[in-house]
This record gives C-alpha cells, structure tokens and sequence, in this order.
C-alpha cells in the first residue's frame, strides 16, 4: 500500500518537479550566459562605442568615423561569438545531465535494489 | 472516507517514528560520504569491494533522499485550492470533511485523541503542548512547558466532545485558518479557538503580555525563521548573465559621481514587506514608454529609500519586471557635482546624462530631489539640463522628496510634475510593524548575543507608537529595538531581551513614566495630593480632582486615544491655578520646567491660529505645534483661555476629544501624552460672592458653569470637552498666611544658598499676609509685595556689607518700612 502511494508521488507530482526544476536550471544556464541577447546583438558596436558622423561630408572623416565604427562591431562579435560558442558548449553539457538527472529519477524505484544487490555481488564474489 | 485516508498517512507516520530522530537525514549523510570515500578508493585501487560498497552505498543515498523528499510531501500534499473555496465546496460542514484540510501535525493530533475517544478542548491543548510544536513558542515568549499545562488542566475533568461539538470545534477551527489566511487549518489555528473558548489558557497569555493574534504573528515568525535558513542557496542562481552588460555601454563619468546600490535579499526582506505595494507600483511607473520617473514621497523615516533598495534588490536578482531586469540602479551624488567649478557643472551633468542614455541600463536615484528641480535653487540652474532626458525613454529618474517638499517644488511646476509619477510612501501598520521587527530580531539577534522576547518586539512596536511621536515607523521601531539590543547586549549572565527592556531603555532616554509604575512612582502616585500641597495652599476639591486623573491615567484606566488629562481651572487671579499646573508637571512629568505655556491674551485675533498650527507660507512656525512636537511629554498650560480667538477654541475642541491635531503641512501633532490645563479667570467675581454667601464647593462649581455658559464666554461643547472643570476658591485670611510663610521659605532657601541665614518670624509671616495680600491679584501681589518690601531690603544690607555671611539676620516689620 505505502509503495503504491510511493510509486503514485514517485511518477506524478516528483517526476513534474523534476522536469520543472531540470528546465529551471536550462533557463537559468541560458540566462547566465546571455546567449539569446549576445545573439541578438551579435553586430553592435562593443559596448556601444560609436562615434557619430559629423554633418557634411568630408570622405576621410567619413571613412575614418566608418572604419573605427567598424572595428567597434568586429571587436563586439568576435567576442560574441566566441561566448555563444562557449555557452552552446556548456548548454549542451547542462542539457545531457538534466537528461540523465531525469532519468536517474525515472529509473531509481529500480536502481536502489539492484545496485545494493550489484554491490552485495560486489562484495561477496 | 476521510477519517480512512488518515488511517493510510498514520501507518506511513507510524512506521517513520519508529526510526531514530534523525535516522533517515543522518543516514543519508553517511550514505553520500561512504560512496564517495569508496568511489575514490576504487578509482586509486581498482577493488571489487570498494566498487560493492559504492554502489550499495549510493543506492542507500538514493533511497534515503528519496524517502525523505515523499515524507515531506505525503504529510501535507497540496490542497490545490484556498481554504475558503474548498470550504464553500464542501459544504454543509462536519468533523469529517473538514479534518483532510487539517496540516499534518493538527490531524496527527487530532487523530490520536479521537481514536481513544478523547477528543476534548483540554485534550488538545495539552497534546498540542506536549508535542514538539510548541518549542518556538516557548522559547520566545518565556512561557514555561509546566505553567502552560498547568493552565491547560482544568480542576474539573472535561467530558469528551459530543460529535456535534466536533463539528462546531472544527469549523471554529477552519474559519480561524481561513482569517489568518493559511494554507491548511494548522495547529496555531486551533490554539486561536481555544484562547477564545478556555479562560485559563487566555489568562496565562494575557498575563505574559499577548493577545489572541499573537499566536498567529509567532506562527509567521517560526515559519520566516525556518524559511530563511533554507533559501541562501538560490540566491546563485539570480545573478544577471555574464554577457548583458557587454551591450550596454560605459560610464566613466557617471561612476565618479554615483554609488551603485546593491542590496543583498537578506537585509532587503528586513523590510519590503512592509513596502511591497510602494515596489509594484514604483516598476508599474518606470515600464511607461515615455517619462517613466517616479517620485517617491514620503516623510522622513517611512522607508522611501529602503523602498528603492528593496526595488534595486529585486532588479539585481532578476524578480523585477522583464525590461528592468539586471539594470543598474545607481544613486546620483547632485552635491558633488554642484561642487565641481562653475563654468564645468552643466558641462559634467550632460556628460553624466548622456552617458547614461547611451549605456541604456541606467537608472539614477536621486535623493531630496526637490532641492534640485526649484528653478534657482541651483546655481547655475541645472533644471534645463536634465529636462530633456527626464523625457527621454532610456534613462528612468526615481526622485526621493517628503510631502511639504513635493507640494512646494514639484506640483509648483506642472511641466516636472507630469514627468514624474508620485508614490506615496506611508507607515507600515501594526501588524506589518510587528513582522518586521521580528525579521530584524532573525538577522540581527545573533549579531549582539541577546535572544529577544516576542512580548519585547510588540512592546517596542506599542510604546514607539505612543510615545516617539515625532519620528516614523518603521525608523523609530527599529531604532528602539536596536537601543535596547544594545543595552541588553552589555549585560553579564542571561542576555533575554524582555518587555521591561524596553520600558527602561525608552524612560532613561525620553524621562518619562513608561510601562508599569515602578514603586517609588507608585508611592507619588497615592500621596500626590500631599506632593502638590508642597507648592498649592488648600484647594483641596482642585487638587484631589487632578490627583485622581492623573492616577486614572498612570493606571492605564483612561483612554489612550485623549490627552492624559485635560483640565479647566476657573477661579480668581492668584489663587494658585499657574502654581498647582507646576506642581502637576512636576509630580508627572519630574520637572516644573516640563510645561508649554501659552499666553491666550496673544491669540485674540483669526490669524492667531497660524501661531499655534504654523502658516502656509512658512512665514509663523506654529509655536504649539513645533513645541509640542519637540517636547510631547509636556504639560500645556493655557492661560487665559477665555480671551482666546474662537477659532482657536474649535482647534482645541479636537485635540482635547481625539488628543490629536493637524499642523499647516497636514503633518499629525500628538497631543496623547500631554496634560492639557486651560486657566480663566471668567465668573471670579461670581465665586467670591458665592464664597462670601457660604455655598458649598459642588453647587458652587454647577453655578458657575451654568453662569460662565449664559455669558457666552464658553460654548458647552467646548467646557463638556474637559475630563473636569476645577474651581479654584480665593485664598482665605489662613491661606493667604499659609502661602506668604510658603513664599518667605523660599527667599529664605535662596538665600541659605549663599550662606545667608535669614531668620524668619511668625510675626514678619503675617505682616506680610496683611499688607501684601489683594483681592484682586491674590497671591500674585504678595510675591511682588516680598520681591518690594523685603528683598530690596536685604540686597541693600548685603552690598551695604551690614549682612555678613554666616550670621544670623532678624527683620521686624519696623525694619521694612511698616
């Protein structure tokens, strides 16, 4: 009776919690490392360093006030970049144990009696 | 049915409590170290058995935790809907469908008394004290196990309930739950049941200083404690990405002149709770899409700047609105810039400003904000430099300013006004004030090694409203708290903060009677017609009549939403009306000095109101207003209160009916601990004739209001306001001999002083009634009389050298010019 109320929580309400805290934790690494708003502003200048052109037109103040702007996005999305991939890494990672984390979960009414009975074999042999 | 699932839960609890206190927690533990200890030792040594062990080991970890977790939940699975909604589902009530929506350790109580058909009030009470769930509650409120139960026993022994006693029990017991707004109906809800229904158990807590809602208040605080504990470790989690603030720009400027306020979620749950309202709205006003600034407006001490810390604390930890989430919130120091060279001051502003706008993550604090918007006000005027960015959409302004302020600077200018919208921030009440406290007393108890008493808490929440009347909550609590925490904290031996505490910390700092009369004051108290006849001769009916009030008030009889007293001396001029309002603030208040004294002569005209409550314009500061507020432990002497404007006589009719008042600025006067005392000399004429016709002193007294109100001087509502009008009789021949040896006592004090010895004779005592007396002026005249006739005399002598020290000095009448 108190394994069949066990099994019920086990699989119902537990298992929920899990994939909740499983996505929570997914959510959270994204979060942290800002991968969406890197992405989003992959070609902004780096920390919005920009210089304004100036009115009229001049060629070198132009192409100068061009060229500096430029190496102010390049600079943003090399860096970028480089996080995004590092993060797409680490997502990946946290996803996988997530993975095996819920179906550690899923399985555990079974693992607890055959790893004590593995172990006990373990042991003895 | 229901009484059947509880069967299923008792076997589970039954089988749990067989275990050791403990057992599965610590054999989790055990478990987890083992396999780690094994996995190691097989990764070094490659063995079998440490692979067996770590295995069996882990699978006991496993086991365990999961055990714990299902224990957790199957003792109080989720109801998934509010007390209230399942109780309109389930009705009608009874025992039996009310009893699933118990919590877990109210239906294990519950369910072991009914089973052995036990179930009574005094059962309950009892099971409930003996179990471990009173532990908190005994601990904070010094309430002993044994005089708990010993209230709980009655000496009769209770017949068990009838089953339609249950039923009734239990839904006294679900409303309870569905009041303090539970969850569940917990066993805090059935203790508010039996306060109501067992008078000893009310006693005992009545007796340790606490009402029925105290249950429910501890209840909050044991689970915020229990909280707290297990909440630091997701605080990681809350931090914004390391990524975000590489797209948003730099502010080198605006850093030299902010301070980044970072809160941490402790100390901001010391108080946002008591300003959560004031949060919401503030992120409501600020996600705007054009002109989102706020204006926070408050008095000093409400808590208008803990509102933003608490707000900054929620944006750093990403709980804020989506859009504000992981800004900087940074208090902009307008002081240091206004202090830079002149001709750079607008120059570094909008580089600041426009810094802040091109970084698009800012959002700028700035405190007393009215001293900077009036035009003028600054030099150069820095109003036009900010204008066009409070427009703008990416920089948001929070502005801190108080009530007066914001009428006078910002409303005064409707273009500022509109760009900014105002919150108001109020004190938090009672029972807000209270949670906060106890908060406080969570993080900070430890801090001074002093265990705090919940009565202590209530008691510094009652007396800081009652008496600091010039500051705010929740500043002036915790200002209390933390002066008492520190005084206790310097104690050797048991460091218990107690109610007494309190009491103590607050009348050394204030001189105040606060809390119970201490015995030296309560033998004052009981001879205080005896201490004001050591400066009133007789009027003996008009001291008993203000000796009585004042021990009405001391003894806590009297309402505490009036004055302590207030009091209409009638009688002649110099019969000791001024004199025996001294000896009241003496006596009451330990000082003589103690007393505002309004001359009412002054405030004939309309516009004297404006002395007494201040003027809109600022230009009259409301001398009562402003001195009261200073000194609320004052006793108000108002003399001549006849000649006092009719405007001011309806101001009065107020405060002597509600003890409170409104300045000019709309800002409360307390008027709760003060002795109020209007003097008139109306109807003096009638009372010497009345006394020269013999009248007795009550026909007399009714006589003359009755006189006083067909004059007109007064209206009824006006003398009925009064807890009691005293008549004050002229002095007879023995008094005016009685006050004149009272009045030559003193010369001779003074003079003693300074090793003069002044001989005084029964003779020169009444050379000076006969002559110094007038019917007019009564006492008055013979201290001028003295000041005249003797004391010239005697200064003469002295500077005359004729009157050494030391030597004793005889004056006859003859020598004083008789």
């Amino acid at each position: 009776m108190i394994l069949g109320e066990y099994l019920f929580w086990h699989y119902g309400l537990a298992l929920r919690e899990r994939l909740y805290s499983a996505l929570s934790l997914l959510r959270t690494t994204a979060n942290f490392l800002s991968i969406l708003p890197l992405a989003k502003s992959i070609l902004a200048p780096w920390h919005r360093i920009k210089d304004p052109y100036q009115r009229g037109f001049e060629l070198g103040e132009f192409f100068w006030t061009l060229a500096s702007n430029l190496v102010s996005r390049i600079l943003g999305a090399i860096v970028r970049l480089f996080v995004i991939a590092a993060g797409l890494v680490v997502l990946a990672l946290v996803a996988i144990w997530c993975a095996l984390a819920l179906a550690f979960w899923f399985l555990l009414p079974l693992l607890i009696p055959l790893t004590i009975l593995v172990g006990a074999l373990f042991i003895l042999t | 049915m229901p009484w059947n699932r509880n069967k299923q839960i008792e076997r589970v609890v039954r089988w749990h409590r067989r275990l050791p206190k403990g057992f599965v927690y610590g054999l989790r533990n055990v478990a987890g170290w083992l396999a780690l200890g094994a996995l190691i030792f097989n990764l070094i040594l490659s063995s079998r058995a440490g692979l067996g062990v770590f295995l069996i080991a882990g699978g006991v970890w496993a086991a365990a935790g999961a055990w714990k977790k299902f224990f957790e939940w199957y003792k109080n699975p989720p109801l998934g809907a509010s007390l209230a909604v399942l109780a309109e589902r389930i009705r009608p009530l009874n025992a039996a469908k009310i009893f699933p929506l118990f919590d877990f350790n109210a239906r294990q109580i519950l369910w072991q008394l009914a089973k052995g058909g036990e179930l009574s009030r005094t059962q309950v009470l009892v099971a409930i004290g003996t179990s471990h769930l009173l532990n908190f509650f005994f601990a904070r409120t010094g309430i002993s196990r044994d005089e708990y139960l010993s209230a709980a026993r009655p000496s009769v022994p209770e017949r068990p309930f009838s089953p339609e006693e249950t039923n009734a029990f239990f839904e006294k017991a679900l409303s309870a739950a569905i009041g303090h707004g539970h969850e569940f109906i917990r066993p805090v809800d059935i203790l508010a049941v039996l306060f109501d229904e067992m008078p000893a158990f009310a006693n005992l807590l009545r007796n340790a200083g606490m009402k029925a809602e105290d249950l429910d208040h501890l209840y909050h605080w044991e689970a915020y404690q229990l909280s707290h504990r297990r909440r630091s470790w997701t605080n990681g989690l809350t931090r914004g990405g390391i990524g975000k603030t590489w797209t948003y720009g730099y502010t080198p400027t605006l850093d030299r002149f902010a301070e980044e306020l970072q809160v941490s979620s402790e100390l901001e749950a010391l108080h946002v709770q008591a300003h959560g309202r004031e949060i919401i709205e503030l992120e409501n006003a600020l996600s705007k899409h054009a002109a989102a600034n706020a204006v926070l407006v408050g008095e000093p001490g409400v808590g208008a700047m803990t509102t933003v810390l608490g707000f900054a604390a929620r944006v750093g930890e990403g709980r804020s609105v989506r859009h504000l989430n992981f800004k900087r919130v940074l208090k902009l120091n307008l002081d240091a810039v206004l202090s830079e060279r002149r001709e750079r001051i607008l120059e570094v502003l909008g580089r600041i400003l426009r810094e802040a706008e091109l970084a698009g993550n800012v959002i700028l604090v700035i405190d007393s904000v009215h001293l900077y918007l009036t035009p003028g006000a600054t030099d150069p005027n820095i109003v036009e430099v900010l204008l066009p960015y409070l427009k703008s959409t990416p920089v948001h302004f929070i502005g801190l300013t108080t009530p007066g302020s914001y009428r006078r600077s910002v409303l005064t200018q409707s273009i500022i006004a509109t760009l900014f919208e105002r919150i108001d921030v109020n004190e938090p009440d009672r029972k807000t004030m209270i949670r906060i406290l106890e908060d406080y007393v969570t993080h900070r108890e430890g801090s001074f090694g002093v265990t705090v008493r919940y009565q202590a808490i209530v008691k510094t929440v009652d007396l800081a409203a009652e008496y600091m009347v010039d500051k705010l909550f929740p500043a002036k609590g915790l200002e209390l708290l933390e002066e008492a925490l520190i005084e206790v904290s310097r104690r050797g031996g048991e460091r218990v903060l107690k109610p007494e505490d309190v009491e103590a910390m607050l009348r050394s700092r204030l001189a105040v009677p606060v809390g119970e009369p201490s015995e030296s004051e309560k033998k004052v108290l009981l001879r205080l017609e005896e201490v004001i006849h050591e400066r009133v001769i007789n009027q003996n009916e008009a001291v008993a009549a203000v000796a009585d009030a004042m021990r009405r008030a001391r003894a806590g009889i009297t309402s505490r939403e009036k004055p302590i007293g207030t009091f209409l001396f009638l009688g002649p001029t110099g019969v000791g009306k001024t004199e025996t309002a001294k000896a009241v603030a003496q006596a009451y208040f330990g000082s003589a000095e103690s007393m505002i004294r309004l001359d009412m002569s002054e405030y004939q005209k309309p516009e004297a109101i404006d002395r007494i409550i201040g003027s809109p314009d600022g230009r009259e500061v409301g001398q009562l207003a402003s001195r009261v507020r200073e000194h609320p432990f004052s006793l108000i002497l108002l003399d001549e209160i006849e000649k006092a404007h009719s405007s001011i006589h309806d101001l009065l009719l107020q405060i002597l009916d509600e003890g409170r008042a409104t300045d000019v600025f709309g800002r409360p006067i307390n008027f709760r601990t003060s002795i109020i005392i209007a003097t008139s000399n109306a109807g003096a004429e009638f009372i010497r004739e009345a006394i020269a016709a013999n009248a007795d002193y009550e026909t007399l007294r009714r006589n003359l209001i009755e006189t006083v109100l067909k004059s007109g001087i007064f209206k009824p509502e006006f003398i009925n306001r009064f807890d009691a009008v005293i008549v004050f009789k002229p002095l007879d021949r023995k008094s005016v001999e009685a006050v004149s040896a009272l009045m030559l006592r003193e010369v001779t004090t003074r003079l003693y002083e300074d090793n003069y010895l002044f001989q005084l004779t029964p003779e020169l005592i009444q050379w000076v009634a006969q002559n110094g007396y007038s019917k007019e002026f009564g006492g008055r005249a013979l201290n001028r009389f003295i000041q005249d006739r003797l004391e010239s005399v005697i200064a003469k002598k002295i500077l005359a050298g004729r009157y050494p020290k030391g030597t004793p000095l005889w004056l006859r009448p003859e020598d004083l010019g008789a």
